[in-house]
Parts: C-alpha cells; sequence; structure tokens
C-alpha cells in the first residue's frame, strides 16, 4: 500500500486532529477516575481511548508513541482487570505519559522531527506494573513501600504530607468536579462533522452579503410604495421581502451558532491542572465548574484559555491558604475555587472565584509604591476598589519570592490585555479573609462588535467600543504642547494626544470647526486621546480583514461594511498606543 | 528536439487585457484577471504607501485598489468615466489595479514575447514580463506578481490584525 505524501499529510493532520482530542477527554477522565477509583466503565473508556491512538499510531509507524502508548495501556490493563487499584502515584505516572504522548503529537504536527525522552515514562510506568501483582489483596490502601518507589519525573517534590494518612489520599488531594459523564461525548461524536472553519467564515461572508442586498431591496420597497402606493404588486412585494428579511436574520443568527463551541472545551483542562497544582503546592482544592455547556465564539475560547490559566495559577498559589492555616481560620481544609460560566444577554460571563485570604487593599497599595508603580500620595487616594485593579499594573507582583507558578509579575497585565483585546471587560471582587471573584464579560461573538464611529478629515472611522472610556468636546486651546507632544489635560491627568487625521496625510483643513472631539481610548491601565472632527454615533459592525495585501497595517485592525455598502476602517487602538510610544519625544 | 519545443510553443497562446496608463498600452495575462469594474468610492487607509488608493467593497470583501500610475511613478491621472478597476487575483491575494482605461482582450502566440529591451518604458523593467508584437504593435505584458510584492510588506508582515 502507498499513499503520495499528499495523502499522507491528510492522514497525518486527521490522526493527529482526533488524537489531540481524545487526549485533552482523557485528562478529564483520569481526574474524574482518580475520583472514582473503581468506576470500571470509566476505566474501559480510558482504555479503549489509549488503545485506539496506539493502533493509528502503529499503522502510521510513529513508534515512540506506540512505546508510550503501550506501557500506559499496559497499567490501565492491570488496573481494568482489578489487578491494581489507582493510587495518586499510579495517577501521576499515567499523566505524565499522557503529557509524553502529547508532546510526541506535538511533534508529529510540527514535523519537527524531534525526539522525545520516553524512557523515564515508561520505566516508571514498568515499576509500576512490577510492584503491582501483590496489590490485589489490599484495595484502596497504598502499601508503604509503594509510596516513594516509582520516581515522579516532573513534579520532584516529595509528598510526605500523605505518608501520616495514607488512607484516601486520591480523595484529598484531588480537586473534587463534575463527573465528566455530565459533558455530553460520546452523542456529539456521531453527530457531528469537521468543517474547516474558513469554509464557515466563507458562508458567514455570503449571509453579510445577504443582508446588505436585503437592505437596499428594503429601501428600493419603500420607495415603490411612495411612488406607487396604489399597484397591487407593491403589496406582494413588501410581503416577500418582509420574508426575505426574516429568513435573513435567522439565517445569519444560524451561521453565527455554527462558530460557537462550549465553553468547556477551554474549561476541560482545569480539573487535571488544579489537580496538579495542589499536589504540587500540597493544598487542597476543591474545584467547582459550572455552565461549561455555555456557548462562545471559537475566536473567544481561543483567547480566555491563557487568562484563566493565570487567574487559576493566582487563586491556588496567593488565594489559597494551606489547609493548617484554613483550618485554623475556622474554614474547612479544602480551598474551593469556582469557575463558571453563563450567559447573559449579549454577553458571556466567565468567573473565576476562590475562599481564599482575599486581597488587602493595603498590601496592594504598598506592592506598587515598592514597586515603583504608583507614587505613595496617588495610592493613598485610591478607593478600595481603585486599588484592587493596581493588580493589572505591568510588573506588579506582591509575592516575596518567585515561585515555579507565579510572582513574577508578568501575569495580570497579561490578563487584562488579553480580555480586553476581545473587547471584554474585567472586574475583581475581594474581601480580606473572605475570597476572591475575578469576573469577566465577554461579546458573545468577535464577529460582532459595538463601535463607536467618528470622523475626521472627512473619512469615518470606527473604535472598538470596549476601549473607549468617554468623549470629550474641547476648543482647540485646551490641547496643549509639552515637550513637543500635544496632550490634553482632563480632571488632573494628562493625556497625550493622536490627531486621527494625521494618520491620512490630509489635514481637514477649512472644514473644521472651533470644536473638535476628544476620545479617550485605553488597552490595559494605558490611555490616550483621540482627536476627531466629529462623532457619529454608535454601531454594531461585523469586522473583516483588509486581506493579505493589506494585512499589518499598523493601527487599523480591520474594516467594515456599512449598510449602504461603504467601506469604514476600524483603528486598532493598542497598535496606535504602541506608535505613540515609540515616537520620539 | 528544439523543433518540438517550438512547436509547441507556437500552439501556446496567451489571452490579454490591454489597458491605458497615459499613451501607453499595458496587457496582463487574461488568468490573473477576476473582473473588471468601473471606479467606485474608496476609503483611504492610512499609514500606506501613497500609491495604495484605498479599500473598496467589492460584493462583501474588502480589498485594497492599487492606483497603478502611482505604482510606476507616472504622473497623477484624473478620474474620467473610462477609469477602471483590474481585479486580479495572485497568491490568494485580491488586488485592485486602478488603470486609465480598459481596451481590449487579445490572443498573441506565446513565442512572439520577447523579454523586454532595456528602455521600452517609462517603467522599471522590473516590473515587464516580456514585450509581445502583434500587427506591428508593441505590447508591454506586466508581471503581476512583481506588481503585489511591496518592500514594506515584510517590514509589516508580522503584526497581526484582529481576524
Amino acid at each position: 500500500m502507498s499513499f503520495s505524501s499528499n495523502e499522507m499529510d491528510d492522514i497525518i493532520n486527521d490522526f493527529v486532529a482526533e488524537a489531540s482530542e481524545s487526549l485533552e477527554a482523557l485528562d478529564q477522565k483520569f481526574v474524574g477516575l482518580e475520583k472514582n477509583p473503581g468506576d470500571t466503565k470509566l476505566l474501559n473508556d480510558i482504555f479503549r481511548s489509549v488503545h485506539t491512538i496506539k493502533g493509528a499510531a502503529g499503522f502510521l509507524g510513529f513508534t515512540q508513541m506506540v512505546e508510550a502508548t503501550h506501557a500506559a495501556e499496559d497499567v490501565l490493563n492491570k488496573l481494568r482487570k482489578g489487578e491494581m487499584t489507582v493510587t495518586p502515584v499510579i495517577m501521576d505516572a499515567l499523566l505524565h505519559a499522557i503529557d509524553l504522548i502529547k508532546k510526541i503529537l506535538r511533534n508529529i504536527k510540527d514535523k519537527s522531527g524531534r525526539q522525545e525522552n520516553v524512557e523515564h515514562v515508561i520505566s516508571s510506568l514498568h515499576d509500576i506494573l512490577g510492584g503491582a501483582a501483590p496489590k490485589s489483596a489490599a484495595p484502596s490502601v497504598p502499601s508503604p513501600d509503594e509510596i516513594p518507589a516509582p520516581v515522579i519525573p516532573a513534579a520532584p517534590a516529595p509528598i510526605p504530607k500523605e505518608e501520616p494518612r495514607p488512607v484516601e489520599p486520591a480523595e484529598s488531594a484531588a480537586p473534587r468536579e463534575a463527573r465528566p459523564e455530565d459533558a455530553p461525548q460520546a452523542k456529539d461524536k456521531e453527530q457531528s462533522i469537521r468543517v474547516d472553519i474558513d469554509r464557515l467564515d466563507a458562508v458567514l461572508n455570503l449571509a453579510g452579503e445577504l443582508v446588505l442586498s436585503r437592505n437596499r431591496l428594503m429601501r428600493l420597497g419603500t420607495k415603490m410604495n411612495e411612488n406607487y402606493s396604489e399597484s397591487e404588486l407593491t403589496g406582494q412585494m413588501e410581503e416577500a421581502i418582509g420574508q426575505l428579511d426574516l429568513v435573513t436574520t435567522d439565517l445569519q443568527l444560524a451561521i453565527m451558532k455554527m462558530r460557537m463551541q462550549p465553553i468547556a472545551k477551554v474549561f476541560n483542562k482545569f480539573p487535571r491542572m488544579v489537580r496538579d497544582l495542589a499536589r504540587h503546592n500540597n493544598k487542597e482544592i476543591d474545584l467547582t465548574v459550572s455552565g461549561e455547556e455555555t456557548e462562545v465564539d471559537k475566536t473567544v475560547i481561543e483567547e480566555i484559555g491563557d487568562p484563566l490559566v493565570h487567574l487559576i495559577r493566582n487563586a491556588v498559589d496567593h488565594g489559597l491558604e494551606p489547609p493548617d492555616a484554613r483550618e485554623a481560620a475556622g474554614k474547612p481544609r479544602a480551598g474551593a475555587v469556582k469557575l463558571g460560566a453563563y450567559q447573559e444577554g449579549r454577553h458571556i460571563i466567565v468567573s473565576v472565584s476562590d475562599d481564599g485570604r482575599g486581597m488587602d487593599p493595603n498590601v496592594i497599595r504598598q506592592a506598587a509604591v515598592d514597586k515603583g508603580l504608583a507614587a505613595r500620595e496617588d495610592a493613598d487616594a485610591l478607593s478600595h476598589k481603585e486599588c484592587l485593579n493596581l493588580i493589572f499594573m505591568p510588573g506588579f507582583s506582591t509575592a516575596k519570592e518567585v515561585s515555579n507558578i507565579s510572582g513574577r509579575g508578568v501575569g495580570m497585565d497579561v490578563v487584562k490585555t488579553n480580555i480586553t483585546r476581545i473587547n471584554g471587560v474585567i472586574n475583581i471582587d475581594s474581601e480580606i479573609g473572605k475570597g476572591t471573584r475575578i469576573t469577566f464579560r465577554l461579546p458573545l461573538t468577535l464577529a460582532i462588535i459595538q463601535a463607536l464611529t467618528v470622523e475626521a478629515a472627512g473619512e469615518v472611522y470606527g473604535i472598538p467600543l470596549s476601549t473607549v472610556i468617554e468623549n470629550i468636546r474641547v476648543t482647540g486651546s485646551e490641547i496643549k504642547t509639552v515637550r513637543g507632544k500635544e496632550v490634553i489635560h482632563i480632571r488632573e491627568k494628562v493625556y497625550p494626544i493622536i490627531r486621527l487625521e494625521s494618520l491620512v496625510d490630509r489635514p481637514s483643513g477649512a472644514a473644521s470647526s472651533d470644536w473638535k472631539y476628544i476620545v479617550i481610548t485605553g488597552v490595559g491601565e494605558r490611555s490616550f486621546g483621540l482627536l476627531v472632527d466629529k462623532l457619529h454615533g454608535q454601531e454594531e459592525i461585523v469586522m473583516k480583514s483588509m486581506g493579505e495585501y493589506l494585512k499589518g497595517t499598523e493601527g487599523i485592525a480591520g474594516a467594515c461594511i456599512t449598510g449602504d455598502g461603504n467601506v469604514i476602517l476600524i483603528l486598532d487602538v493598542a497598535g496606535l498606543l504602541e506608535t505613540l510610544n515609540r515616537e520620539p519625544a | 528536439m528544439s523543433n518540438l519545443t517550438e512547436d509547441k510553443k507556437e500552439k501556446e497562446i496567451l489571452q490579454l487585457v490591454t489597458f491605458r496608463l497615459g499613451n501607453e498600452e499595458f496587457s496582463l495575462d487574461i488568468l490573473k484577471v477576476q473582473e473588471i469594474i468601473r471606479h467606485m468610492e474608496l476609503t483611504r487607509v492610512p499609514r500606506t504607501p501613497d500609491f495604495v488608493e484605498g479599500v473598496i467593497n467589492l460584493r462583501g470583501r474588502v480589498i485594497p485598489v492599487l492606483d497603478l500610475r502611482k505604482r510606476f511613478g507616472l504622473s497623477a491621472g484624473a478620474k474620467t468615466h473610462e477609469t477602471r478597476i483590474i481585479v486580479v487575483d495572485v497568491d490568494d491575494r485580491t488586488v485592485g489595479l486602478k488603470v486609465d482605461a480598459v481596451s481590449e482582450v487579445l490572443r498573441i502566440s506565446a513565442d512572439t514575447v520577447e523579454p523586454p529591451p532595456a528602455l521600452v518604458t517609462n517603467i522599471e523593467s522590473d516590473y515587464i514580463k516580456g514585450v509581445g508584437k502583434l500587427d506591428g504593435r508593441l505590447l508591454i505584458l506586466l508581471d503581476v506578481a512583481r506588481i503585489l510584492t511591496r518592500s514594506e510588506k515584510d517590514a509589516l508582515g508580522n503584526v497581526v490584525t484582529a481576524a
């Protein structure tokens, strides 16, 4: 049997897509298994998944992957037959095997040809197999000689905490979360097909076109009504247009929905992550995930992963106290971390909360002053809530020492920037001793955004509304020049100014009136004023790329087509901010 | 052997779209041309080279339009009722080229096309694929891919636009 290289590529791509999907699900299942070690149905399920991957990898000749999956499969087989029971140690070894398989898969996908070191993972799995035979006699209690035996490569921290209480270590160390059966999985697989996202976008574009044609027809219809109102045809025409109107709106919605995916895609990796963090930090964590069926746009899914990782790490590392400290404070030993999502109108609310020590505004104030991020008197003047927002400043950290997990002072500003980029808003609530709750308010879809339309030098531009802080009407004399740069002074704050007309080399000239408008916009904690001639209003727009040729034009995020068929450009506020910083003083 | 290739070449027919820039006539391979449209309202794009006229809405797609006169460093021309935009499609890039007028579609045999002589026209010979002859007329065959490369693009290429 021989394949052309194209066919082979296709086969490998399919394999990579399918294998990564099942690996993703495996993480979830393993954590579920740790909670319910006796769940044979789940075990069989896991075994089947691993076996399938092994089979496909063998067919395609990925020997490393075969070796790793084979070793894992052996262990799983013993577990399945009841010859061994699930312990955290076995779990660690299996999870490391899964991580290794993921790495190998990534190498295959990137065609990097890199080889992973599979030896230690396989040998740790073999160790388990070797020492496992007598285990069946003593179910659920790991024999003492078993605990130190296998080496856990990526988490070298010893686990002394478990030795005094070997009973139910799996229960206490593992995060509790929604049972994996709750997630709709098996059924979806049969009911769905894989479609390239470009094709969906093409359909979405066509639907947008249809909307424009409909608008034109509706306008013509109104005109016809005015001029030929006595004709019977006019009425029929109106009816037909009304019908078209309904259908196009529905069509557009339906296509939007096709781009939506359940947020479970992101949420699913957290039970595993929290489990690892808990074991690594010797903390006990109770993770509750809710609303994973909430559907959001694919782009949103891609963007919120990293911010959520940061927040959850922060919650575990900074938020939750060690179990003993919690007990002393009268809280349950296991700290609660809640991850939730729900839809609210045209927005998705995603929140991460913990019942840990909470954030102390005074500590944050002090840390900001110490790091030179804020002046003492400025910091003192901030309200409780404003203080909490200081954590979004680049370089901010209260951690005394840098840990593996957090404390480097990068993080929250990245969170803020990422969320702002997808037009989201962040809110922090925190009470000392009670916990912290961070909420993202995200748009349902990125295809449609709210924009403020403004005019400068006769050209209309859109500014994403999520970046707009306020609009101010000014006269020319209010604009001051400081060191050759134009600035405006508003309520004790000085904002640098970019004249929108200066972007196109055509000053607005005679048409300009005495009054100008300044749109204060910002990304993260940095803001500036955009000087424009007129404010037009707020509009819902469908963002489009300007194509390969103009892709990457500085300061322009894309374009959109208005109801009357004109093109207006959407400003990239973050990009403009960068050019502002780059310009010589 | 050489006879064989000669024969093959003779049969190969090029179809060219010819258009006018000022007083000169140029042509493009018709396979690169997607369509020809009338000049329409443009939206200017800031911080782009001056030969980028702006972007237009081509049935829901936003495509850039280049002014070929400016691209070739010729003097700017006034918009007339003959002004057209030739929409070309090269390497997945759809771009409009603004020209003074579109004349006709011609068929010439490929073997009459010769490499460009040094001083055939006012534009840089880099953009010329060759010169074809038809009934004593000289047809300048443009290299569309070359026209669409812009040195600035490399500098800007890494900046990601919001999709």
